[in-house]
């Protein structure tokens, strides 16, 4: 697996490497290279969500837009944007950086600070994402923060300027926990692309789609396991090369 | 009775209002920059730019300035900056109190008043009770001037009131119109650019965006404040006001940069 980490986040480098070579054998942990792309300020300026309730992005930037996405990528502040159709990132790193990010076998996956959303069909409006699986996979660490909802009444606090403490119920920026969610999150990554499915059912393994923050921080834990029965067996089956069994 | 004032005839003080602004009105008939609105952002663009020797016309459609900035969320008068907003409210000497990590509240009254006098300090001029009518366009549509009306003309019957505007000229226009974007609509409608309407409220990301944003989106013609949020689709602030003092201040350098460019 090729993990692309953004240089603000280039110390998780060795918690990462150490915690996943349990369960991948071969893992490279690279800096990130979009900054090295700074022709793709446009595509990006293209795929900025606008309106939450509306499934187009911004098809027709204008300067200012495309000048910022440009300082974005050579300066490096990636997250200081708005929202992004996730999908669309993902199309525009295959297509463009092909090197590094339309190899399957090399599993790539991006750890980005951008905030990604999905447009649902059902309720007809984007939302944020911590993970968007798809090749390559885009991990939204500042995603991670804000994606799964807190209830609803931590909303209107914040709304009201009440943003008190809250005893670590949620996840905030300089949370400790983020680099075991950010790890247990990539063994999503690897799952989706050995299996096709990156989630699991089990509220407590590392694979299960979390919804809501409490989710993630409790099925983010090395206790009671990282990863359930099934896919500790599912993952030895693929390690040696033999055939994945579904649940 | 002992007499405390000076003797002075009606025809006097009238004549004075008239020729006071009579010499003003007609020196600012030209000037580097005209900021169109007179709200926090708006301020903070002309001040910069008068501390920079530049010659800056605000034309404010109410009789006040100061625009939202008078009063926080919710009709109650304390305005709160999140960080580095303070930076700001301490270069204008206005005093404030942290509410909470990097959150600072002030007095909206004081803030405001301050905010004015400091522009007004910084060699300002303020044409106000004055509405935006229309833009002036020169050779590639670039902006250069603004199209102005006594705003009570605006409110009578346009059948009472077939009272042509005027034109002032300009080198740059700033909008700073708030969620209206006067300015840029008019480009709009000329369909010389396409805006994108305000989103729903993030306060987290909003303050940074439009900060991010601010700067020229059409030659001539810079956007600051929560114009920057209607032009480009970005999401609402809710009562916070450290975005607006910081593009302001952006859009004075920008202003600079392209009046020296």
């Amino acid at each position: 697996m090729n993990i692309y980490l953004c240089k603000h986040h280039r110390s998780l480098g060795d918690y990462l490497y150490s915690f996943l070579n349990r369960f991948i054998p071969s893992i490279k942990i690279e800096d990130c290279p979009i900054p090295s792309y700074p022709d793709l300020a446009l595509k990006f300026a293209q795929i900025r969500v606008i309106n939450p309730d509306r499934e187009g992005t911004n098809s027709e930037p204008l300067r200012p837009e495309i000048n910022f996405e440009m300082r974005k990528i050579t300066e490096c502040y990636c997250g200081k944007g708005g929202v992004y159709s996730g999908n669309h990132y993902a199309l525009i790193l295959r297509k463009h950086i092909p090197g590094q990010f339309a190899d399957l076998r090399s599993m790539p996956v991006l750890n980005t600070p951008e905030y990604l959303a999905t447009f649902q069909f059902p309720e007809m409006r984007w939302h944020l994402r911590y993970g968007i699986f798809s090749i390559p996979t885009l991990i939204s660490i500042n995603g991670i923060i804000e994606a799964p909802a807190r209830p609803r009444g931590y909303y209107l606090k914040k709304v009201m300027g009440l943003d008190g403490g809250h005893n670590g119920r949620y996840l905030t920026h300089s949370d400790k926990r983020l680099s075991r969610i950010l790890a247990g999150i990539l063994l999503q990554g690897l799952f989706y692309y050995r299996s096709g499915n990156p989630f699991c059912s089990d509220r407590n393994c590392s694979l299960y789609n979390s919804h809501w923050q409490e989710d993630l921080i409790r099925s983010q834990r090395d206790d009671p396991h990282i990863l359930c029965p099934h896919h500790t067996q599912m993952l030895t089956d693929i390690n040696s090369g033999g055939i994945i069994r579904h649940a | 009775m002992t007499k405390k004032f000076a003797k002075v005839t009606e025809k006097e003080v009238t004549r004075a209002i008239v020729s006071g602004f009579a010499r003003e009105f007609e020196g600012y008939v030209e000037s580097d920059v005209i900021v169109i609105g007179g709200g926090p952002s708006g301020l903070m663009a002309a001040r910069f730019l008068a501390k920079n020797s530049k010659k800056v016309l605000i034309i404010e459609r109410n009789n006040y300035l100061g625009g939202g900035f008078w009063i926080g969320g919710f009709l109650m008068n304390k305005i709160t900056v999140r960080s580095p907003g303070e930076k700001e409210l301490d270069e204008l000497g206005i005093p404030y109190s942290e509410s909470g990590e990097g959150l600072y509240v002030a007095n909206g009254p004081y803030a405001c008043s301050q905010l004015i006098a400091a522009a007004c300090a910084s060699g300002v001029r303020i044409l106000n009770m004055a509405s935006f009518e229309d833009i002036v366009l020169r050779e590639d549509s670039r902006v250069g001037g603004a199209v102005i009306n006594w705003t009570p003309v605006q409110t009578l019957p346009r059948q009472i009131t077939c009272v042509d505007p005027v034109a002032l000229e300009s080198k740059v226009v700033i909008d700073a119109t708030g969620h209206d974007a006067c300015v840029v609509k008019k480009l709009e409608e000329r369909g010389l650019i396409r805006t994108k309407g305000f989103g729903a409220m993030w306060v987290e990301r909003a303050e940074d965006m439009i900060v991010e944003y601010t700067g020229e989106v059409h030659p001539g013609l810079i956007v600051t404040g929560m114009a920057v949020s209607t032009t480009f689709g970005l999401p609402r602030m809710g009562p916070t006001f450290g975005a607006m003092l910081l593009s302001g201040k952006k859009a004075g350098q920008e202003a600079i940069d392209l009046l020296s460019g």
